[in-house]
Order: C-alpha cells, then structure tokens, then sequence
C-alpha cells in the first residue's frame, strides 16, 4: 500500500487543482497577519472572530480535493479507491493545516501577551476541523450525486451557504458562540457532532461510488425479471420460419 | 426510435429572421428560470425559510415585540444567503458552456456575445422580485406579531432585493473577468469579510456604508423613526451605481467595442465612489437637535394614555407598548397594599444616546427630566427604555423597567442616586421579587439574567449608570422564594408590607418574614 | 433461468437473470447470456440497457437481482470484485483523463492503480500499450492537445494495461473517423484472440466486420443472441429498393442513389435486395414487425 502511495504522489500533485488551495492559503495568511502588519493589538473576541474567518477560508481550500477527472477512467482498477482518495485529500489538506496553525500564531501574536491565555485555541482548532471536513463531505457528496469533477463547484458555494446560514442562528444556539459566553460549551457539542458526521459522510462516501447497492442481497429479484422473458432463441426461431 | 418509417425532415413552415431583441427576451427567460432552480439558490432559499422557520417554531416570534422601524434593516442580513446563492448560480451559468464541452458550439452563434451578457445580467431581475416579496411578506408576519410596535421604511426593505440584484450581476461580471470556478466563492468571502469587518468596527464606521449592507449596534436601543439616521437612500443608490460597474465590466468583456467599454466601466465606478461618499456617517445637525429635545425633554412629542391610575407616555411609533406596560406594571401592584397599588404612577419613555457606545455608562439628566415632568404635569415619572422583547437584551430592560417601577412603589420616591441607593437589605429583596414575579416574562429576565453575573443583580435606568444594585444574599433570598407559588408569598408580603419597605429592615428578617432563611454571606463591599 | 450463471469450458463470462431500476425506468429486465473467447458485440437502440449491462459487468455498479460469473469468480461479492478487476479492463462510454497530463504520464497514473508498483516493469508495461494502440509517437503529448480519435486510443490503452483476460468497451468506435474506426476494429480484432472482448456499439458495421456473436439488447431485454449471419439472415428477402416509398414498410428511406429502400412489406414495382446486419436489426427491434412475424 506504501509503495502504491509512493509512486501515486507525484500524479495525485500533478492532477490536482492548485490554484484554490493557493489562493485560499494565501488569503488566510494575508488576512491573519493584517492586525500585525499594521500593529493593531487585537482583543480576543476580534482575533476570534478572524481566526474563524480563516477556518472557513482553509475550509474552502480543500473544496477541489476529491475533483477526479480520471475517475470514470480508473474507478474499477483493483487498487482501493478510499486510498486514492485519501491520498489526495491528504495532499491537499495538510498544506492547508500548517497554513491555518500558522495563522493561528499570526492572529495570537497580536493579541496582547495578558489576553492570549483567553484564547479557547482548543475550541477553535475544533471549528477548523469541522469546517474542514464539511467542506469535504460536501465535496463528496457532489462527486457521488453530480460528476467527478463537481466536488469542488459544489463545496465552496455550499460551505459558504452553511456557514452564513449558522452566523445567522439565534444567540442561545448560535454555533460561532463567543469566547466566555454561556452557550460556549454547548456550542462545542455542536461543532464535535458536525466534525463526526462528517467524517461518517465522508467514510460512507468515499470508498466507492454506488457501494451501498453492492450490499444489496443479489437474491431479491424485480418484478420485471419474471414478466419478461428472455425470449433469444425462441423468438428468433419463430422469426426465422416466419420469414 | 427504429422501426418507424423514416420520413423526410420537414422544413420550417417559418421563414427565420434574426431578431436579437426577441432573442435577448427568450434568452433571459431561459436563464431567469435557470436561476431560480439553480442548487445555490434553492440552498439559499431553503435555508433562509428554515431560519424563519426555526424561529417561528421556537415561539421566538410570538415575545419577540417587534419595532418594525428596525425590522426592517434586519431583513437585509438574511437575505445575503439568497444573494450568496444568485451569485453562484449566475457566476457559474457563464462557464456552463465551458464546463460542459460545448463552447465550441456557443462561441459561434449568431447572437452576439453582449446580447448574451445582457439576458444573464437580467436574469437574476425575477429572483430579486421574489427576494422582494419575500421580504414583504416577513414584515407582515413581524407587524401581524402581537406587541409589533412602529413603522418599516421601505428603502430598508428594498435594500435586501438590490443585494439580490447585486449580486447576481456582480457573478456575471466576475464570471466574464475568469472563469476560474474557485474565484467566485472567493469574491463571496472576500465580501462577507467586507460587511463583517463594518459589523465589527462601528466604533469607527467609516467603512460601515461600503459594504452590501450596513450594520447597526444591537445594543443601542430602538428609536422612534424620525430619530433615526441612516443614509438608505444614498446606499441604494450607492449599490445601483455598485451593479451599474459590474454591468459595464460584464459587457466591456463581451467582445463589445473596447473604447465604449473602457468609458463605461470608468464612468459607472466614478459614479459609485461618488455615491459611495454620499453617504454620510454623521448625523446631521437636525436630526441632532431633536434627539437632544427628545432625551432631555420627550413630554412634547409624546402621547399618553391613562390605565387605572397610572399613566403611560411613549414616543410616537411606541404607543403600542402601552399594553405590555400596563401589563408589567399591573403585575407589580398586584402584590402591594391596596393603598399603594391605587397611587398616582406615570410612566415615561426615556432615551440616552451614547449610553453604550463607550465603555461606561453615562449619568441621567435627572435635573432635565423632572423639569420637564413638573411642565407636563406628570411630576415622579418611572422612566422606560424602548429596549422590550424575551431576548437577553430585551429581557435585562423589562426586568430593569419593573424593578424601578417596584422601587418606586416602595420607596415612594422617583428614581434618583439616593432613592436607589435606599433600596438595600430587605427593600432589595421585596423589589426584586415584585421585579420578578410581575410577569412570567420577568421570572425568565431574571433566570437567564443570574448566570450571567455571578449571583448578584445589576439593574440600570434605562442604560444609564443609575442602577439599583442587589446583592448576592438579597438575590439568594429572592430565588428561593420564586420556588413557591407568588401568590402564597405575596399574600405574606401585603401582611408585612411596612416592615418589609422600612429601610432599616434587615435582608435575614425579610427572608423570615417570608417564610425562608439566608443563605450565604453577605456581599462584601456592598453598598448597603 | 433462475439457476446461477456458471462458466464452462468456453464461457468465461456468465450473467444470469440480471435486472436494474433506476426510479421510473427498468434498465434491465432479466437478461442472460454466456460470452466466451472472441470479441462479442452488444447491439442495441440509445436506452436499451447496454451501458448499465456493461457497467455491472465492469464491476463498476452491481445489479439489482441476478448472477454473474467471470472468469470463476462472482464479481458481487468484494473478494471476487477484486478479482474480476485484476484481470479486467475496461473503457467507459466517457472515459475521464486528466488534460495536462502526457499519454504516458496518464497511462503511468492507471498502472499504479492496476498494482504495477515496480517502476521498470511498469515503464515496460505502458510503452507496450501505447505501441499496441498505435500512440508510441505521441505519448509525451499532453490528453488536452490530443484530438478525440486519439484520446479514445488512451482510453483504450488504460484498459489493456496489465493485458487482462477480459475487456469491456463500451462504445469504443463512437466520435471516430473512418480510418481510425478502422484502426479501432482491427486492434479489436486483435485483442479478442485468447480474451474475451465485450463491446457495445449502435453501429451495425461495427459487428459485422469485428464480432463473431452479437447479442441485441432492447428496453432491458435480449432480443437476439447468435452469430451476426443469422440476424442478417432475418431479413433476408425482405428488402426491397423502390422509386417509391411503401406506406407499410418498417422501415423505409431514400438512398443516396435515389431509390429507397424498404424493409418489410414491399411496395409495388420493387426490387429485392440482399439484406444487411443492419436490416435485420430494424427488423428485429420493429414491433409492429414482430407481430407481424408471429401471425
């Protein structure tokens, strides 16, 4: 399986989409060293609010990762397709973690030194996976419901339709909760169940296009089995002496 | 397919003359009915009626006591999901053709590329419309909403339909820059970013005007409408100049005569940075002068209404709220003594401007407003915000309102530094609980209010620094007799009436007058 | 009918009783058939159910009720899935490819994937299917600047890679010129020695000149299955040409010489004709025809 991933990375990072993941990764950064570059000392629930500003703009980056123009090419050769995809969302989502840790450290450092121990990191980082891996369940979803290549024209639009959705939510169950405030714990709750939910989507999704049928006992026939029949050899005899 | 006779190919009965006109009109119905069933629109429709939804399930609606002159702005947010989706839906309708292969086909039709253009910056017309009565049909539902308290402005309310509009030109004109896929959401963002940072620096609020639509301070209190200022109608004219520039780049990228195109993108952005500039941040002078009048001498443009013996005055647009402050009102007095429930009592809409907008809380202009009082004739007046609703917000004002309506009851005295300071020991817990108990509204004020402070309850005039301040034992002794029926305890409280108001009264007293004991010290540093 | 498919000496692929819905509309409706060695055309109107046959055949998406066999395993289940598709390829109606990728670089990308990890025996294994599909020339060209003849020889070769026992093509001629159609068919003809080919085509030249045994698929159904002579044969001394078109014929159509030709009933005044693949397969797939044929 090793040397299957060894000898597909150079492939899976040739036929990936890059620009997204780029442009998303250097909007992050830009945006997370704004508050540094003009030394504003940012207070926590300002660096909170851009730290997930640039969680959803990781997110958007990993949109494109299950994009597969040769699927339809490659889906029935023996090597796991889970593989390949993992492959490729690892290729595309770990750049994205160093960019957003980095961004993390960008927002924290300008916040001055007594407030950054109020910085629910934690909480954060939690948000960021979650949005991450909507953004791929999304993605996932599109490539198995629309074409291969339709992951990422799916996911952008639809995590940032979700995302404005959730800012919307009313105080006592609003997701984005701030720092400190009472419905931050139960907030936690909500971002943990999207994180696993997705993950069970994505799981569900990614192994193979259609999998679920496979389950399907092969004894269960249609009705339209029996009506009609296959009629070959009779009816090309009856055919034959007609004629 | 087979088996049937193979008849020659008619030819069209027809004869075919190019029309673009017509072509543009069919073309535009085509992508307007595209638009609206494009996936990110209905994502953005769905989603906004399931927020409407949720909140009309969760009975948010029915406590919310709308004041329709703010409904209306708030109408705006929303409806950027539905923006957010004409955005997509028309971005990613310019790359179809390239998207599926057949531009090929598409590049050489007759029609010229601009017509085409055009069709596609009309087709997001019909959803702005639906956009439109979408919105008119949430402020029906907020005015038909009981307690719904002033008037819509409708230049907010077709604010949200021009973002609509907005953006779905704005996708046209992006899709014609590149047809990158990922840079249409990108723009998205980038224009989220745009509105939050005006959300978040309103201290500063230069940039407040730029964006799709301007945000105001949730904690400023309502105001009367012709207190208000917000430039709409600058902005809206800013956003059309803001769709006239992303009309021009879309047809300057059409293939159409370079030096026309150049010239329009040109004129339309000058346009809207001039119109981006009108719209001025600083309230003018007028307007100024009135809310000087109004804070410090409201009894002019005010009316009054008298329930019972007391008598309620409001600003213009808030009359409504008569109703639930008698209501408040009525339930405060319904445990008092009958000599103190058939007092005079006034109640008085007060305002303070910039009673939030720094830090600390600014002193009341009590000189000013018994003043005014005394010329009304309405001398003792219980201020009242216009802040009302079950929200966190509207919650900690009703209850505030009703503590200083009990502290008036049982001091006798109108709010000022010195009566607010007698309300300690058992003073304090009989407001409080007369505070509390008023309606079912305040008791679930004062439920969501505790968590919030940590035991102790802070509760000012109308947002000004004049708070009656409740310790955490007075409030100990408050919550545990909210556990029984108020009835029961109120009945003990007309009996005890007297020693329970003396100022002298202590909090262990009043707790065993009541029938419950102290738990807990006494706050240290407390002011009583 | 309801027994399980089983290979025997010579049939390598056996499907038994295979039926597919989608919502509204039956793809399959029971169809049976064994394939042996030799390249056996699919034939068959837009809709018939071809492409849905040959993707359960490609293990690409299982069936709703029925058997299959290839090659002694039973595709359905996964150990065998794995199985059947380490010694299958196969070439979908729209294959997918990654345009800024070379020839080689691409068919590189599917040997990984077909578990050829050893990089020299792979670098020997795709230089061989770009040689047998004619692409040695051109394989540092990028699939984008390639036009659509010889994209589909890529497709082609993806699916030979790791030279596999059976080869499902679907559509493999459809977009091609005449010289590479031709081109096509005899690499096909070349691959169907010691395998077994399944192909599916609405092109009725196709099967006469490539497939030793056709199978006709309507509306989820076998219609025929013989040696392409004997559909011809069904419409043997039913093809008439005519200056005039017959108002009962099946089917009927003006030539390029100007006569038409009528399939069915003759007009008055007609030729015979010897009949083709083709007239047979109109006459076979005409209901009006079959009754007409049963009474």
């Amino acid at each position: 399986m090793l040397t299957t991933v060894r000898a597909l990375l150079p492939h899976v990072v040739r036929s990936s989409r890059k620009a997204p993941p780029v442009l998303c990764g250097v909007l992050a950064l830009v945006l997370a060293a704004l508050p540094l570059a003009v030394s504003y000392r940012m207070e926590v629930p300002y660096a909170v609010t851009l730290i997930r500003v640039v969680s959803v703009t990781v997110a958007l980056g990993v949109a494109f990762a299950l994009d597969d123009a040769a699927d339809p090419t490659t889906q029935v050769t023996p090597t796991s397709r889970l593989l390949v995809r993992l492959t490729r969302i690892a290729l595309s989502a770990l750049p994205l973690v160093v960019v957003w840790l980095a961004a993390l450290l960008l927002c924290r450092a300008a916040v001055p030194a007594e407030g950054r121990p109020y910085l629910p990191v934690g909480g954060l980082a939690l948000e960021a996976a979650a949005l991450l891996a909507t953004t791929l369940a999304f993605a996932a979803v599109a490539v198995q419901v629309s074409a291969p290549t339709h992951g990422g024209l799916a996911a952008m639009p639809g995590l940032l339709l979700a995302t404005t959705a959730l800012t919307l939510l009313p105080d006592d169950v609003q997701p984005f909760a701030g720092p400190g405030s009472t419905s931050w714990d139960t907030s936690r709750w909500f971002w943990l169940t999207l994180l696993l939910g997705a993950v069970v989507v994505l799981g569900g999704l990614l192994r193979e296009a259609r999998h679920r049928r496979w389950r399907r006992s092969p004894a269960v026939a249609g009705p339209a089995a029996e009506e009609l029949p296959a009629t070959v050899e009779h009816e090309a005899r009856s055919r034959r002496s007609a004629a | 397919m087979t088996g049937t006779s193979l008849a020659p190919v008619p030819t069209s009965p027809l004869p075919v003359s190019p029309r673009p006109r017509g072509a543009v009109g069919a073309l535009f119905r085509i992508e307007a009915v595209r638009l609206l069933r494009h996936p990110a629109v209905l994502t953005g429709l769905v989603l906004y009626l399931a927020l409407w939804a949720y909140e009309w399930g969760t009975g948010a609606l029915a406590h919310r006591y709308p004041v329709l002159q703010d409904e209306d702005r708030y109408s705006q947010v929303p409806l950027l999901l539905i923006a957010a989706g004409a955005f997509i839906g028309n971005n990613l309708a310019l790359t179809r053709a390239q998207r599926s292969g057949v531009a090929a086909v598409t590049d050489l039709l007759a029609l010229a590329p601009w017509r085409r253009t055009l069709a596609q910056l009309l087709a997001p017309l019909p959803l702005a419309i639906l956009s439109g009565l979408l919105v008119g049909a949430r402020i029906a539902h907020l005015a038909a909403a009981p307690g719904a308290v002033g008037q819509p402005s409708l230049l907010e309310l077709a604010t949200g339909p021009l973002v609509v509009l907005l953006a779905g030109v704005a996708g046209v004109a992006v899709g014609r820059l590149t047809s990158m896929v990922a840079v249409g959401p990108l723009v998205i963002l980038g224009m989220a970013i745009f509105t939050l940072v005006g959300a978040v620096t309103l201290s500063r609020p230069m940039l407040k005007w730029w964006g799709l639509v301007a945000i105001e301070d949730e904690f400023e209190p309502p105001l009367p409408a012709d207190l208000m200022y917000r430039p709409v109608a600058s902005h809206l004219v800013y956003l059309a100049a803001c769709a006239a520039v992303c009309c021009a780049v879309a047809l300057a990228r059409s293939r159409i005569d370079r030096r026309i195109g150049v010239t329009a993108v040109g004129i339309t952005a000058v346009l809207a940075v001039v119109a981006g500039a009108g719209q001025s941040v600083t309230v003018p002078g007028d307007v100024a002068a009135r809310r000087t009048v109004a804070e410090r001498e409201p009894s002019a443009q005010q009316t009054c209404r008298t329930v019972g013996t007391v008598t309620y005055c409001a600003f213009r647009d808030f009359e409504g709220r008569f109703d639930q402050w008698s209501t408040l009102v009525g339930g405060v007095l319904r445990h008092t003594p009958p000599d103190r429930a058939s007092d005079r009592y006034v109640v008085r809409q007060r305002l303070l401007f910039g009673a939030t907008t720094s830090a600390v809380s600014i002193s009341p202009p009590l000189a000013a407003w018994t003043a005014d009082d005394a010329r009304a004739g309405t001398p003792g007046a219980v201020p009242v915000g216009t802040k009302w609703g079950t929200d966190q917000i509207g919650g900690d004002a009703m209850l505030s309102f009703a503590g200083h309506f009990a502290a008036r009851v049982v001091t006798g005295e109108p709010p000022t530094e010195a009566s607010a300071l007698s309300v300690c020991r058992s003073r304090a817990v009989l407001v409080l609980w007369l505070a509390a108990t008023a309606t079912e509204e305040t008791t679930a004020a004062l439920r969501s209010l505790l968590p919030r402070t940590g035991g102790s309850v802070i509760l000012p005039l109308v947002d000004s620094s004049l708070a009656l301040s409740i310790g955490r034992q007075e409030v100990s002794v408050v919550r545990s007799l909210l556990d029984r029926p108020a009835d029961q305890v109120g009945q003990q409280v007309i009996a005890n009436w007297a020693e329970l108001t003396r100022p002298e009264t202590g909090t262990e007293r009043a707790a065993s007058l009541l029938g419950t004991r102290v738990q807990g010290p006494a706050a240290e540093g407390a002011r009583c | 009918m309801s027994h399980p498919a089983e290979t025997t000496p010579g049939q390598l692929v056996a499907v038994d009783g295979l039926t597919l819905r989608y919502r509204r509309h039956t793809a399959l409706a029971g169809v049976s058939f064994t394939a042996g060695e030799g390249v056996t055309g699919l034939l068959g109107p837009n809709g018939a159910g071809k492409t849905s046959l040959l993707r359960i055949l490609a293990t690409a998406m299982p069936p709703d009720s029925g058997t299959v066999r290839i090659l002694d395993t039973d595709p359905l289940t996964t150990a065998g899935r794995l199985a059947t598709r380490r010694r299958m390829g196969y070439l979908p109606q729209q294959p997918g490819f990654f345009p800024n990728f070379t020839a080689y670089e691409f068919i590189d990308y599917v040997a990984i994937l077909k578990e050829i990890t050893d990089r020299r025996q792979r670098r020997d294994e795709t230089l061989r299917v770009l040689a047998a599909v004619g692409l040695s020339d051109d394989r540092g060209k990028r699939i984008k600047a390639l036009s659509g003849g010889m994209r589909q020889r890529v497709a082609l070769a993806a699916a030979i890679v790791g030279d596999p026992r059976v080869l499902i093509l679907d559509e493999p001629t459809v977009g091609l010129d005449p010289e590479q159609r031709l081109r096509f068919r005899e690499l096909i003809a070349d691959l169907g020695e010691g395998r077994v080919v399944l192909l599916s085509t609405h092109q009725t030249e196709d099967v006469s000149a490539l497939c030793h045994r056709v199978i006709v698929l309507d509306r989820g159904v076998v219609r025929f299955d013989g040696p392409p002579a004997r559909l011809t044969a069904l419409a043997e001394n039913r093809v008439w040409h005519s200056a005039e078109r017959s108002p009962q014929a099946v089917a009927a159509w003006r030539t390029g010489v100007g006569t038409v030709r009528n399939i069915g009933v003759p007009p008055a005044a007609a030729d015979l004709v010897p009949a083709t693949l083709e007239d047979g397969y109109l006459l076979l797939l005409d209901p009006s025809a079959a009754t007409e044929v049963a009474a």
